[in-house]
């Protein structure tokens, strides 16, 4: 039933010492005095009997905290290594929504978000932000255009021309 | 008349082609595939832009959806006053081009 062994020694005063050797190692050692009345063999027996259901039951807690362990250890590192949703550039989303006319900026970024996740189905998220990058440059002169014209800076610097110039 | 610029005419097509589902995305993969070039999605917008200031295409809203980050749609449609207009600016071309014999033209 178990691995333990048990050493007794009787003393002069009626005690006995019970050692409980786990591989040759002392473990534990009980001192115990034996009821009046009790069978002495009877008693021991019962007494080293509990010693090892003891010490199996807690054998058996530590076998299920090692599994236990193991299964927490391997849901940590699958949470860890799981992928995170691949998302653009986040620089060049802001770069978009503050120079993309009001009306359309959301839906200029939805629609480059959605060919973003195509691109990364098709090609990875790395070359899918490298060209979401050039989607965002491409776009970029002509939306700084429209910004300026909106912002009516153009009218403004040829004003100021015209009127250094004495036009 | 109200003339149309060539990528004004280029983004009408593409709506007409894509009809019911013309949005930015869709409009951008067929002139993709049509002219064998990417136009910046910007330029797309601001041409559609100026197109519904001339009232030559209407917009609407559509659904939000996950893979756009929870951004809506906008769908296109070219109305009746916008396909006189290309239509009109085509056959200015096709008037413009009867005739002409072009090297390494197929027809």
């Amino acid at each position: 039933m178990t691995d333990l062994k048990w050493e007794i020694e009787e003393f002069s005063d009626g005690s006995v010492e019970i050692k409980t050797l786990l591989r040759d190692e002392i473990v534990r050692r009980d001192l115990i005095r034996i009821p009046p009345g009790a069978g002495r063999d009877h008693y021991l027996h019962e007494f080293m009997y509990s010693i090892g259901r003891d010490y199996e039951a807690r054998k058996e807690f530590q076998r299920k905290k090692l599994e236990l362990q193991a299964r927490i250890h391997d849901l940590k590192a699958k949470i860890d290594t799981r992928e995170k949703p691949a998302s653009p550039p986040i620089l060049a989303e802001m770069l978009i929504s503050l120079i993309a006319p009001e009306k359309t900026a959301q839906v200029q970024l939805g629609d480059l978000q959605e060919m973003f996740q195509k691109n990364v189905e098709r090609c990875g998220e790395r070359e899918a932000r490298r060209m979401y990058w050039i989607q965002v440059t491409d776009s970029a002169l002509p939306l700084l255009w429209g910004w300026i014209k909106r912002l009516g800076l153009f009218t403004f610097f040829v004003d100021y021309v015209r009127s250094k110039l004495g036009l | 008349m109200t003339t149309l610029k060539q990528t004004e005419q280029v983004v009408m097509l593409a709506i007409l082609r894509k009809q019911p589902d013309a949005y930015g995305v869709s409009i951008y993969e067929e002139l993709e595939k049509r002219l064998n070039k990417a136009v910046p999605m910007a330029t797309i917008y601001a041409n559609l832009e100026t197109l519904e200031k001339k009232g030559f295409v209407k917009s609407k809203q559509g659904q939000a959806t996950a893979e756009r980050g929870g951004r809506a749609k906008m769908f296109f449609e070219i109305t009746g006053k916008g396909q006189m207009a290309l239509n009109a600016s085509l056959q200015q071309l096709d008037r413009l081009r009867a005739g002409v014999k072009l090297v390494g033209a197929t027809t």
